[in-house]
């Protein structure tokens, strides 16, 4: 620190200055340059990152060089940093764990920003991936905040990574309908869909011989941006050919036997003791 | 209500329509039936698919003055206007995304050899607002696009495998050989498409890729043409050279241009143009 009361102190001064003055926007600049450089090549999420990679050592590099310029022996400091980056360390345990689960995140890309993921039981589109934790925004509107460590550590799905999705719709009929019939009209309902993609083609398959019901599974594939309205439309329209081909949807039933499936039910009726009409002689005053 | 106007180049229902005040007129192209009326500097369109929206799907033509208007399925659509004058502009557009095609009979391209088909493309209507024409030659003329809409709703389908590909259009098509005159429709395009297979091997044709976004439209007389598509295949499945000539086929000698492709003509373009179906178990049929 005496140095800078000494002789040359104005011009420290003034090194110093240039350096904060200069320095920072100099560092500001070159992150925003990298960051706009790299997000048009690549994608906004790299963008970011290389951006960061800039700024933080860059800030770094700026201070030691400012402490230098004042005088400030580093080696001290540096060991006093080590000394205190082991306190920090045990105390943010948590937090460098989310860190480096980020850079995973960001280094395997399982998913990106926009795309819709779910996480356990949470489904929504990822706003943002930060250095601690990756931001969603659900579809009922809700913010939510996910640890990277959790997402490093979980099953996370991207339902938007791959541009078509198929759509598996279960469908039970009677016992007594035609299985070929069947098929043929939900077929031809999927054909007749525009938003059902033609190929890959819709398929049914025969799933089980269920309580009340003969399964089938009508399987279509759409794009991923038709997918909730494929299938609400899909929906509708087995219903309303249904009806109109005569074809029964059963409700779930039951039936009782009493011993043995092919002997009737046994009824018995039992009689009530017969009672006398009362005699209106008797009854009269 | 004075007759429509054709254009020039454009075979009827395409081209001029009056658009009068209180007066519903209408035209059908294909199964698609379209409404338009003026309301004061507000003018109202209206479309249903015939096969579904309650309407015939009966021969194109102009309907003329309307007194039912759509049906409840094709509820109109408003667009506020800077004046009153103008009038209604219907001009044809390929698709907007590559088809599909399957043949029905799907065929073998033998080593070496070559075979040209036509494809019948249902074409999009474009509704435009063209106005400044009434006001004398000297006006430039204004076109505004309204909206558009496809003659025939076409299913979609996917081009490529479950990973990666892109959205197109589905289309059977009988890929004759032979052009006969009653196979001309006011809202289908003729496409002339030129295979040839150079590779030592020989090409199912199953399903082409057919890029129709790069085809010039073209008339003579009634009848509408494409440029046409020439495809060779060297062996490679994955790319297939593919060019557009930009003129008219040697069937429509003479015919005047009616619209440019949606993106400029292409030449020397690779991309994969042929596909044989093939089942996934578990996926359903693909390509």
């Amino acid at each position: 620190m005496s140095t800078l009361f000494q002789g040359d102190s104005l011009r420290t001064i003034a090194e110093v200055a240039f350096l904060v003055f200069f320095g920072m926007p100099a560092i500001y600049w070159a992150a925003r340059w990298t960051r706009t450089g790299v997000s048009r090549r690549y994608t906004p999420q790299q963008g970011l990152v290389a951006g960061k990679v800039i700024l933080y050592p860059g800030i770094l590099l700026l201070l030691v060089t400012i402490l230098s310029q004042l005088g400030f022996t580093l080696a001290p400091l540096l060991g006093a940093a080590g000394i205190v980056g082991i306190a920090i360390g045990f105390a943010s345990q948590t937090s460098v764990s989310n860190i480096i689960s980020g850079f995973f995140l960001i280094a395997e890309r399982p998913f990106e920003v926009g795309d819709v993921i779910q996480v356990g039981t949470t489904v929504g589109r990822v706003l943002s991936i930060d250095t601690l934790s990756v931001k969603l925004r659900t579809f009922d509107n809700r913010f939510i905040r996910i640890p990277n460590e959790t997402l490093v550590k979980s099953e996370v799905t991207t339902i938007t990574r791959f541009p078509i999705r198929r759509i598996d719709l279960s469908i039970g009929v009677a016992y007594k309908e035609d299985i070929r019939r069947v098929r043929q009209i939900l077929v031809e309902v999927a054909a007749e869909n525009p938003r059902a993609l033609m190929e890959p083609a819709p398929v049914v398959f025969f799933d089980s011989y269920g309580e009340s019901s003969l399964d089938l599974r009508l399987a279509v594939w759409a794009t991923k941006e038709n997918f909730i309205a494929l299938k609400t439309s899909l929906l509708e329209e087995v219903k309303e050919r249904f009806d109109r081909e005569g074809i029964e949807i059963p409700f779930p039933h039951r039936s009782l036997y009493a011993g043995e499936a092919s002997a009737p039910f046994p009824i018995r009726i039992v009689e009530s003791p017969r009672e006398d009409p009362p005699n209106p002689e008797e009854s009269a005053p | 209500m004075a007759p429509p106007r054709g254009d020039d180049a454009l075979p009827p229902p395409w081209g001029f329509h009056p658009l009068d005040e209180g007066t519903v007129d209408s035209l059908r192209l294909g199964p698609r039936q379209i409404w338009f009326q003026r309301s004061g500097t507000e003018v109202l369109a209206a479309g249903v698919d015939g096969y579904k929206g309650g309407v015939d799907p009966r021969v194109d033509g102009d309907v003329g003055e309307s007194t039912d208007g759509p049906p409840e399925s094709g509820g109109w659509s408003r667009w506020a206007t800077a004046g009153e004058d103008g009038e209604i502009f219907i001009r044809p557009a390929f698709p907007d995304r590559p088809l599909v095609l399957s043949p029905e009979r799907p065929f073998r391209l033998l080593p070496r050899a070559r075979a040209r088909v036509f494809v019948r493309v249902p074409l999009w209507i474009h509704i435009e607002l063209r106005s400044g024409r009434a006001r004398g030659e000297g006006d430039e003329e204004r076109a505004i696009l309204l909206t558009s809409v496809p003659s025939v709703t076409m299913s979609d389908t996917w081009w490529g495998d479950v990973e990666e590909g892109e959205l197109a259009y589905w289309l059977p098509t009988t890929a004759r050989s032979k052009m006969a005159p009653e196979l001309f429709a006011p809202h289908l395009a003729v496409c002339p498409l030129h295979l040839e297979n150079e590779a030592d091997i020989d090409l199912e044709v199953e399903r082409i890729a057919f890029r129709v976004n790069h085809l010039t439209l073209f008339a003579k007389g009634s009848e509408l043409w494409a440029d046409e598509s020439r495809v060779s295949y060297q062996g490679d499945e994955e790319a297939s050279h593919i060019e557009m000539t930009g003129k008219p086929p040697v069937e429509a000698k003479g015919a005047r241009l009616v619209a440019g492709p949606r993106e400029p003509v292409l030449r020397g373009l690779r991309a994969r143009t042929f596909a044989r179906f093939r089942s996934f178990p578990g996926l359903g049929g693909g390509v």
